[in-house]
């Protein structure tokens, strides 16, 4: 067959050539693939012409030969070891031949993993960024996601409710899922990702165009992130590797963000009293509780304490900061320990890994978390063709929760604890914190026999236990056959089984559980008690079990002859994910002997906490829930090559799931991709000598996304048992949609890669535009269709309504600035700028209320950024009042209902982007005789953020004292000059403080660059770690989240925190080596 | 021996192939629904779950008419603090609705959509014909008209059959479909619309049902009573009522319940003939909502609703509602026996059969009044009868969602005209009869979306 190529391209080369027959010296050299020259390789010159004529030379130390050949002959290269090569010869230049070894070893050729296949890097002509070992090895974490931040363009984001998110390149959907598609060697992982164990991970693809990701089908919009685990390697002896380390992370700093004064609240406090404010909670029907303070001027007023001590307390909780008990003994250091252990090898017939990860970590809550990994990983050789591959991975996980976040102290009516709230006395011992009720209602309830029905948040953790044990089992077979001619044949089965066990014990002296069964008490007219909500625990029991079982059949092939290369591959895939879920919740629960006692669901009591008659009947939390999807998908891609200067590539998938009611011929859609890339240094032409790499790239194609939670018919949801009528009752989840279909994305990469200076700088410029159509939005609906959707309490339709678009450029670059000398210096800079917007959107309404937003929930307005700040125009503070103006209808104006109601959107201000436009790392790492030190940059910049403004209203009625303003409020004229936070009014006026909250005056620049962290390493040279048996041995440093460097704004705030906690700094230090 | 070893190779390819061949074989797990509590609903089972969903068809009915009807007030100090709807509604202004895209105009369409969503799976699925896809359309159909009347008391001009082909109406939503464009039609329309789904209701329901929270066949006719009531069909509307009570005719005798602490009556009790209440606001509901001192007083001593309906505020002097039929603090303002029998004896007394009217109203007042100290009412003068009447239809049905639609008919007729008036803040408010402030206004953004008529 290779001859029937080599005659057909030989007739081809005689017809477009003119012929000519020449015969000369020929000099040449050859290299392998990491251009290092080979010595040994065995040229033989067949005649093309002259068919009898051959010529053999054999390489020297250099690489180099010369032979005798003329126009049109063929030289056959060989070495053992290495692929034959043959190649034609057409004039007598210098010829460069490059041999790739028959086995490619990683090591030395940058290879990335699609999950379908790997390829050398440099054959590429898509978007890849690959991590090796070491760099995912730089930092230490529990997850192995976390590895890629500040070492790659995939972006973490940060904005409040949204951190732990991932992008690659923006975000190419509004609505539908944003995160990338994750890939565990070969096929899509769909347990809980922080199952895997980073230090089995041997590299980490991640395809960002289309031309891999088109692969993927409709998964693969958002990207894909491939993991590739380590595995044995033939003909190796057998190494030990072992990791060791412990992260230790500061209590986090709750004196970080602003806040409203103690005395300021008192104060305020004070003076509401005297308005009357808070008269309608002292006669509340639902008990509420007041503050010590407020109970103190009650007192006070009515006589019952002595005024002057009255006043001595006031002066004294005044003085009080919960944050100081918050502080002292909420939080403790988190503490993560990390242990890892492998064994590698193999021989001629089998190669072999096996590993144990142990983790174990402590968080600043007083949470638990361990992690148990196993992990085997085997493959067989029968002869040359067949090949078993096994492997299988456990993953055995406890999580213990401890305390709550302190935002979680909130009382039944939203509200939050004073601020000069104790949650402990000065020795650390618990104390009372009742935010539910008042103290009068808490003592004469325990009078008439109910439970204490008193709260002490510090260690009521203790009395609940809410665990979770995950178990995670994955096993994978693949079958290789080498057919011959070029073509492999591979099955491949993966079987995932995962079970997540959860049981959450409010215990018997829970306040919840307390709390619950006051509230259900009855009490007969003679003053007996009785409980339909027995008095011991509560348990909510879940647990959910997965199976998914994927299967792949896949023929390769792949021929190079003369100087072409093709590859091919084509296969189907099949897959299903099986996920049961059930959930259950038992009252009166013994936890010493493990019963529960029955109740009555189905009777509706009178609650014991409202004085007026509020029935409930006592909460039903049974449930189950049964996902099970299909996918079927047919996958080709082919490469081609010619002479290692131009090559074509191409991948097609169809796709087809049982994606629901969706109309048989939408069920599947076709995704492409195609590819080019043009060495331009491989030229003859090419003279740059002083860059000997320079390669141009371009894919563009089509890749999907999907929204399982849609459907094309009307669907409805079934919900639990109807407490008033005792049916079951469903939902409409979806109306009609019979035009719904997959989202679209559509991709146009084009690359520059090169190398400079020898071996000093290398990198590479990525430009790409990106297209979205029929994304799933919201189309508004008039509320007469009475189309309510439940999922947000909206009349609206989830469709496919929207189109957007972005664009951006990636530069990449690594330099060895002192690479010769003994002190190396390397630096590795990564700097992108991605930018999106919507370029339609079905609209109904031109008012600004539909659009403002902060940039932290997606706001979809034609020719503005998914996430942008679009804020109302600040017109400054009228300096009679202090009330904050806005301008309406170009008008300076106050009327704050027409402000909201009445703007237009086009009257809003566009302030920016909330996620950041440009950014990336910079990092620089000296290495000296073992000793290693890299420091990580990270820079953000191109967006902004909302500073929290003060709400009066959530002062008022929340107790909210997020912010430090109150203090700087205006107050009396003038003041305007110096302040742009409004006056306080009474009655609060919420519509003002909307409005002020949302208006441009808030928005900050978020720009930053931070350390983001730093690692030093010493690898033992010389004797010692020979002296204890170890071929190898590392200690190493880490330390991270080390602080903002420069920011933009000129508040104390980290722009990438306004709202919540600092991440707080963590030191680690660890061993690795090798036996 | 190169036989052999191409009849492996074959082998070999052949099975090969046999797996490419495999995805045939998977093709109908395509058809696998992915959710077991996801449906595409077409079983009887899952349309009722449709109709038994109380959130949509039973829990949330209109509340503008209790907020801006004359049972009752709200303190300066709560108001402020009441939502927009409550605060404006309560005096008559305009800026209604539009703070909650859950609101009097969008629920009862939402009852709508559901029952068109039911009505189209029993027409696709339902054949025609069996019991209980019969039953399923009559409940479709009685909750639709129940909707649209909900809907007509509050956006259209009381029922005029001089005017009722021309008054502005209702948008009468007669499929599913999202895309079709949403008109007003006219109030003849409107309630053409409530009666043809009335009688097929009637036609299709059972008369007995397993939760008051479903309608059966006296629900629909009681509803048919109240629906010629507000119409002023006083033949028609007597009629249904007596269907409905030859049905149900239960009422309970006050004189056997405690008025005790607790509510004195329970959820589905005797006289409730189906379960429905408006939306629930706290300020249109006690403790916050105080009941009309006028009203209050008009309970003699021998009214045994005095101490079972009312009780002492404990924040002041003023007196709170706890006699609802919901059982609980939140309002009822489904069907009972009371409202039928006030009906047919209001119906009756309008025309001319005093002793059928009388008897009526001296059943049910027999029911609610100290036994020692009862006597019948009786009187010869058609006018007396119907004022005794009407105000004992004021004293039962207060704060059962009654109150707006009868201000709305009984202010066409001179003799019970009545003006309201309101301070709050400090403010005197006034609504007289016949102001177009009776209907309350659309949504903004139904106007600005489908651009129909906003009412004046």
């Amino acid at each position: 067959m290779k001859q029937f190529y080599q005659k057909s391209i030989g007739l081809a080369c005689l017809l477009l050539l003119a012929t000519g027959s020449f015969a000369q010296e020929l000099p040449g050299l050859v290299q392998d693939m990491a251009g290092r020259p080979l010595a040994g390789v065995s040229v033989r010159v067949r005649g093309k012409i002259n068919k009898g004529a051959v010529s053999v030379a054999l390489t020297g130390e250099d690489g180099r030969f010369v032979l005798t050949a003329g126009r049109l002959d063929t030289l056959m290269l060989h070495k053992n070891g290495f692929l034959d090569r043959d190649i034609v010869v057409f004039d007598n230049s210098f010829l460069k031949v490059t041999l790739r070894r028959e086995v490619e070893e990683i090591d030395e050729v940058k290879v990335v993993s699609t999950g379908y296949r790997t390829q050398a890097l440099e054959k590429t002509t898509g978007s890849f960024e690959q991590l090796d070992k070491a760099l995912i090895n730089r930092s230490v974490s529990t997850g192995v996601l976390d590895r890629l931040n500040g070492v790659s363009t995939v972006q973490f984001d940060t904005r409040v409710g949204q951190q732990g998110n991932l992008s690659i390149r923006g975000r190419s959907t509004l609505f539908a899922g944003a995160s990338p598609l994750i890939v565990l060697d070969n096929f899509p992982y769909n347990g809980d990702i922080n199952n895997i164990n980073p230090n089995d991970v041997e590299s980490i693809s991640i395809l960002k165009d289309a031309s891999a990701a088109a692969i993927w089908g409709v998964r693969a919009s958002n990207g894909v992130i491939v993991i590739t685990t380590r595995k044995g390697a033939k003909n190796k002896p057998m190494t030990v590797n072992f990791n060791a380390n412990v992260n230790i992370a500061q209590k986090p700093d709750v004196f970080y963000l602003p806040r409203m004064s103690s005395s300021d609240f008192a104060g305020l406090e004070k003076d509401l009293f005297a308005k009357g404010f808070y008269s309608d909670d002292e006669q509340s029907y639902a008990h509420t509780a007041l503050s010590p303070l407020v109970e103190l001027l009650i007192a006070k007023r009515d006589g019952t304490i002595d005024p002057v001590a009255a006043d001595r307390q006031i002066g004294a909780l005044a003085g009080q900061d919960i944050r100081n008990d918050l502080r002292k003994y909420w939080y403790r250091k988190a503490v993560s320990q990390q242990y890892g252990l492998s064994l590698s090898g193999g021989s001629d017939k089998n190669t072999y890994f096996f590993s144990a990860g142990y983790d174990r970590n402590l968080s600043s809550l007083d949470g638990r978390f361990q992690r148990l990994n196993l992990r085997a990983d085997n493959s067989f050789y029968w002869g040359k063709r067949l090949q078993l591959d096994a492997g299988v991975l456990l993953t055995s996980s406890k999580t213990l929760a401890g305390r709550n976040e302190p935002s979680s102290l909130i009382s039944i009516d939203g509200k939050k604890p004073w601020p000069y709230a104790r949650i402990a006395d000065d020795h650390g011992n618990a104390l009372p914190l009742n935010l539910d009720y008042r103290e009068s209602f808490i003592k004469d309830s325990e009078a008439q026999g109910f439970l204490d029905w008193n709260y002490q948040p510090l260690d009521d953790y203790k009395n609940v236990d809410n665990r979770s044990d995950q178990l995670d089992l994955l096993l994978n077979t693949a079958l290789k056959y080498h057919i011959g001619y070029g073509f492999d044949a591979e099955l491949r089965y993966q079987l995932e089984s995962g079970q997540t066990q959860g049981s959450w014990l409010y215990g018997p002296d829970s306040y919840y559980a307390r709390n619950t069964v006051n509230q259900y008490t009855q009490t007969a007219g003679d003053g007996t008690l009785s409980r339909p909500v027995p008095a011991g625990g509560i348990m909510d029991a879940s647990d959910s079990k997965l199976l998914s079982n994927s299967f792949r059949a896949q023929l390769n092939f792949k021929q190079a002859w003369g100087r072409h290369r093709l590859s091919m591959l084509g296969g189907y895939e099949y897959r299903n994910d099986h996920t049961r879920s059930r959930s259950f919740r038992d009252y009166g629960y013994n936890p010493a002997i493990e019963q529960a006692s029955p109740v009555d669901y189905q009777t509706s009591y009178l609650l014991s906490n409202y004085s007026y008659f509020i029935d409930s009947t006592i909460p039903y939390l049974n449930a189950s829930g049964d996902l099970d999807n299909y996918n079927l998908s047919w996958f080709g891609d082919a490469g081609y090559s010619f002479d290692d200067r131009y090559s074509l590539s191409g991948s097609i998938r169809r796709d087809e799931s049982n994606l629901f009611g969706v109309n048989a011929n939408q069920k599947g859609v076709p995704l492409y991709s195609v590819g080019l890339t043009w060495t331009i240094s491989k030229e003859h032409f090419y003279r740059a000598g002083w860059m000997p790499r320079l390669k141009l790239r371009a894919t563009y194609g089509y890749s999907g996304n999907v929204d399982n939670t849609l459907a094309a018919q009307t669907t409805i949801r079934y919900n639990a048992l109807n407490p008033l009528s005792g049916q079951f009752y469903a939902s409409v989840q979806n109306p009609p949609n019979p035009s719904l279909g997959w989202e679209k994305t559509g991709i146009l990469n084009l690359a520059v890669d090169f190398s400079a200076f020898g071996d000093v700088l290398s990198g590479s410029v990525e430009y790409y535009r990106k297209k979205a159509k029929d994304l799933i939005g919201f189309r508004p609906l008039d509320q007469t269709t009475g189309v309510l959707n439940p999922a947000t309490n909206q009349y609206q339709f989830k469709g496919n309504v929207a189109e957007m678009a972005g664009h951006g450029w990636e530069l990449n670059l690594h330099s060895n600035n002192l690479g010769a000398l003994a002190l190396r210096w390397q630096t590795d800079l990564l700097l992108s700028y991605a930018a999106n917007h919507v370029t339609r959107y079905y609209q109904s309404s031109d008012l600004a209320a539909t659009y403002a937003a902060n940039g932290i929930t997606v706001s979809p307005l034609v020719g503005k950024p998914v996430y942008a700040i679009l804020t109302y125009k600040w017109a400054g503070l009228d300096p009679q009042t202090g009330d904050p103006q806005g301008y309406l209808n170009g008008q300076v104006s106050k009327d704050y209902n027409a402000l909201l109601a009445q703007t237009k959107v086009g009257d809003l201000q566009y302030v920016g982007s909330g996620v950041p436009t440009y950014f990336g790392n910079f990092r620089n790492t000296f290495s000296y005789q073992g000793i290693a030190l890299s420091a990580n940059i990270a820079y953000r910049f191109g967006y902004y953020f909302m500073r929290q403004a003060i709400s009066y209203s959530a002062l008022l009625n929340n107790r909210d004292v997020s912010t430090a303003d109150y203090a700087l409020r205006w107050q009396k004229p003038g003041d305007e000059t110096r302040t742009r936070v409004p006056s306080f009014v009474y009655p609060v006026n919420a519509r003002r403080d909307q409005f002020y909250s949302q208006s441009a005056v808030y928005a900050e620049k978020a720009d930053n660059i931070r350390l983001q962290d730093l690692r030093l390493s010493y690898d033992a040279g010389g004797k010692l770690p020979e002296r204890i048996g170890l071929k190898r041995l590392q200690v190493y440093l880490y330390a991270a989240n080390l602080g903002l460097l420069w920011k933009a704004t000129k508040t104390g705030l980290d722009p990438d925190h306004p709202y919540s906690l600092k991440l707080p700094k963590t030191v680690a230090l660890g061993f690795t080596g090798t036996f | 021996m190169s036989n052999t070893m191409n009849i492996k190779k074959l082998r070999r390819r052949a099975a090969l192939l046999c797996c490419l061949l495999l995805p045939a074989a998977c093709k109908k797990q395509l058809d696998i629904k992915p959710s077991s509590s996801l449906q595409v609903p077409s079983s009887a089972a899952d349309f009722q779950a449709l109709l038994d969903n109380t959130d949509i068809f039973n829990a949330s009915w209109p509340m503008a008419g209790i907020a801006g009807a004359d049972d009752g007030f709200i303190l300066d100090a709560t108001l402020a603090s009441a939502p927009l709807t409550v605060r404006n509604g309560y005096v008559w202004s305009r800026d209604v609705f539009n703070e909650n895209v859950k609101n009097d105009w969008s629920l009862p369409y939402t009852a709508i959509f559901y029952a068109n969503i039911v009505l189209e799976g029993a027409a696709k699925y339902g054949g025609s014909g069996s019991t209980g896809w019969n039953n399923i359309r009559g409940q479709a159909a009685f909750f639709r008209a129940y909707a649209y009347w909900q809907l007509a008391q509050e956006f259209c001009k009381p029922y005029d059959p001089a005017t009722a082909a021309a008054d502005p109406g209702l948008v009468i939503r007669a499929s599913a479909d999202l895309n079709a464009p949403s008109l007003r039609s006219t109030v003849a329309v409107a309630y053409a619309q409530i009666t043809a789904d009335l009688q097929s209701a009637v036609k299709l329901l059972p008369v007995n049902v397993i939760a008051k929270t479903r309608p059966g066949k006296a629900a629909a006719y009681a509803m048919f009573a109240r629906t010629y009531l507000s119409m002023r069909d006083y033949k028609r509307s007597a009629a249904y009522a007596d269907s409905a009570l030859a049905l149900n005719s239960t009422l309970i005798d006050y004189n056997g319940i405690s008025s005790a602490s607790g509510p004195p009556f329970q959820r589905f009790n005797d006289e409730v003939i189906f379960h429905a209440g408006p939306t629930s606001y706290s300020n249109l509901q006690s403790p916050k909502y105080l009941v009309d001192t006028v009203l209050y007083a008009s309970y003699d001593a021998a009214d045994l609703r005095k101490p079972l309906f009312f009780s002492a505020a404990t924040a002041n002097k003023y007196q709170n509602f706890r006699g609802s039929y919901d059982g609980s603090s939140k309002l009822f303002s489904g069907l009972a026996t009371d409202e039928l029998y006030l009906i047919r004896a209001e119906c009756r007394a309008r025309v001319g059969d005093l002793g059928g009217a009388l008897a009526d109203l001296n059943l049910l007042r027999k029911n609610r009044y100290l036994k020692a100290s009862y006597s019948d009412l009786a009187s010869a003068e058609g006018k007396t009868v119907l004022r005794w009447i009407l105000e004992e239809r004021r004293k039962e049905l207060l704060l059962r969602g009654l109150r707006w639609s009868d201000l709305r008919r009984l202010n066409m007729e001179p003799d019970y005209q009545k003006t309201l008036v309101r301070v709050a803040g400090g403010i005197r408010y006034e609504l007289a009869p016949g102001d177009p402030r009776y209907l309350w206004p659309i949504p903004l953004t139904v106007i600005a979306e489908t651009g129909i008529p906003q009412n004046p």
